[in-house]
């Protein structure tokens, strides 16, 4: 199921601008607004993927695995996953014509921006979904007395043989499994 | 105008909140405009020493809130984590623990010894911690003195398993006599390639340190990876096993470490754990009239949550936590002198000290 909700979620990013560009194409009246209501939302969600786990570790001290990347790095992350889709999308949708190689250079660049988004935001997902289970089967093998027990293991953000615990709010059927400090 | 007016009403909100978790205490601004302060020491019961982490070392009075810069002759300089860090005043020594650059931008943990003469201390080195290394987190260096031996927490430095091996210093507890030399009691004096030095193993980053009167043992706090945060006996020998367990964290990006076990057999279980992690600093076993009610409880202040809590540990059990108050900064450093007078500081660029006072 992981997979496949994976799979659904990055054929729609990869492909949103194209069919974007088709629709402005083949129907000139189609609203503006609504295409750019549709790129807006790729920017947040490109930002999402960039600044948030950053925001998380300074707010939080919890970290993710971009983390990993030096200070360059994520410099060059930002610009790369802002700049890029955004000049794709410019070309594509305002259609501004720019003669010559310049057009042809922008699009590949967009294209490839957008190619390596998808491979890194798959294994991005894929690196917390296999780390997930594998704290899930401590839930299926140390905590699956009852199956309300396992029901708030593996709702738990923390996982141990032990025990397990929640990040903020404790559901109020999973308290009496809290008791891992006696 | 309607957002401003907006702005207005929640700012008086948020400052309503803020007082309404105050009210049981005043606090006193003893001292600002610190940079980054990491430790207290108290000479007596006018007069604290605080430690700035680049560098810079003060003598405050609280009663006149003046502060005295100490001028000495350690060269130190902010690297990550380090810089100059824990202060101890005893038996009218004094002990500073800094990130010390060895050769080619290796630091170690290290720590000085020195007497305060006219404001100013000449320190010698009497211990650094091997093999220096090029990485600017995990520096631990907590100081506290236990029957006249000096104990000294060294971080793992991101070293990770080095922690399990008695040749370094790295994740380690130390013990030496008060000048620096090595006791003869030590657990890994006898032992082949042991550091004389080390009495505990298996720690990541130990950033509090406490001596209790009532049992006559030295307690620790530790900082685990993402969840796993402790407080702890420190025990001859003993191994508290990163990062063959982390505690009940996980690493920070989410993979298991070790296999999962939050402990294993032969080692030391911690006395209190906080899942998701509070970044635990110093602790203080309370003693003094001022919190009469307080005796013996375990005052300990925390960095990521920036409250100041309460453990009431009786029996080797922590019984209960309270918060004290909340959201005032990241509380690196707590103290008490022996009239029971509660100290902090909040670690921040524009940093500060405090005095933590009853409502009357």
């Amino acid at each position: 199921m992981f997979y496949l909700i994976l799979i659904l979620k990055l054929i729609i990013f990869l492909f949103l601008p194209v069919y974007l560009d088709r629709i402005v194409q083949s129907n000139k009246s189609f609203s503006k607004l609504y295409i750019n209501t549709i790129f807006l939302l790729v920017i947040i969600y490109i930002a999402f993927l960039t600044y948030v786990p950053f925001t998380i570790y300074y707010f939080e001290n919890e970290v993710n695995i971009q983390t990993f990347l030096p200070l360059y790095g994520l410099i060059g992350v930002i610009i790369f996953y802002s700049i890029l889709p955004i000049c794709f999308f410019i070309i594509q949708i305002r259609k501004i014509h720019i003669k010559s190689i310049f057009n042809k250079v922008f699009k590949i660049f967009g294209l490839i921006g957008l190619i390596l988004t998808v491979l890194i935001i798959a294994g991005i997902e894929i690196y917390n979904f296999r780390n997930l289970q594998a704290l899930h089967e401590i839930c299926y093998s140390s905590h699956s007395s009852s199956s309300e027990k396992l029901s708030c293991c593996l709702d738990a953000n923390y996982i141990w043989k032990e025990g397990f615990a929640f990040s903020k709010n404790v559901p109020n059927e999973c308290e009496k499994y809290m008791n891992w400090n006696d | 105008m309607k957002y401003i007016k907006i702005l207005v009403i929640n700012l008086f909100i948020f400052y309503g909140s803020y007082t309404y978790a105050e009210t049981s205490f005043v606090h006193t601004k003893l001292a600002d405009k610190l940079y980054k302060p990491w430790g207290i020491a108290v000479i007596d019961n006018d007069h604290l020493l605080i430690t700035q982490k680049s560098g810079e070392l003060f003598k405050i009075n609280i009663r006149s809130k003046t502060k005295t810069e100490i001028l000495h002759n350690l060269i130190v300089e902010e690297y990550g984590q380090g810089g100059l860090l824990d202060i101890l005043y005893y038996d009218e020594k004094v002990y500073v623990s800094y990130a010390e650059k060895r050769d080619d931008e290796q630091y170690s943990t290290s720590v000085a010894i020195g007497e305060l003469k006219d404001n100013s201390i000449n320190f010698k080195n009497i211990f650094q911690s091997e093999p220096p290394i090029k990485s600017k987190i995990h520096f631990g260096s907590r100081l506290e003195v236990k029957n006249d031996h000096l104990f000294i927490t060294v971080g793992e430095r991101q070293t990770g398993k080095l922690t399990q091996e008695i040749d370094n210093h790295f994740g380690k507890i130390i013990r030496l006599h008060l000048d620096g030399s090595i006791p003869e009691d030590n657990p890994y004096v006898d032992v082949e390639d042991g550091l004389n030095e080390i009495y505990m193993i298996g720690l990541r980053n130990p950033q509090g340190m406490a001596f209790s009167s009532e049992d006559n043992e030295i307690y620790i706090t530790n900082h685990g990876p993402k969840g796993g945060d402790f407080f702890g006996k420190v025990i001859e020998k003993g191994n508290y096993g990163w990062d063959d367990v982390a505690w009940g964290g996980t690493d920070y990006d989410g993979t298991i470490i070790g296999d999962g076990s939050a402990w294993l057999p032969g080692l030391v279980k911690p006395i209190y754990r906080w899942i998701p992690s509070i970044a635990v600093s110093d602790i203080f076993f309370y003693e003094g009239d001022e919190f009469k009610e307080w005796q013996g409880d375990v005052l300990l202040s925390s960095l990521k949550v920036q409250k100041l809590l309460k453990l009431d540990y009786e029996d080797g059990k922590v019984k209960n936590v309270t918060t004290l108050f909340e959201r005032k900064g990241r509380l690196r450093d707590v103290e008490v002198n022996s009239l029971g007078e509660v100290f902090y500081i909040i670690d921040d660029s524009k940093g500060s000290l405090w005095q933590l006072q009853k409502t009357n």
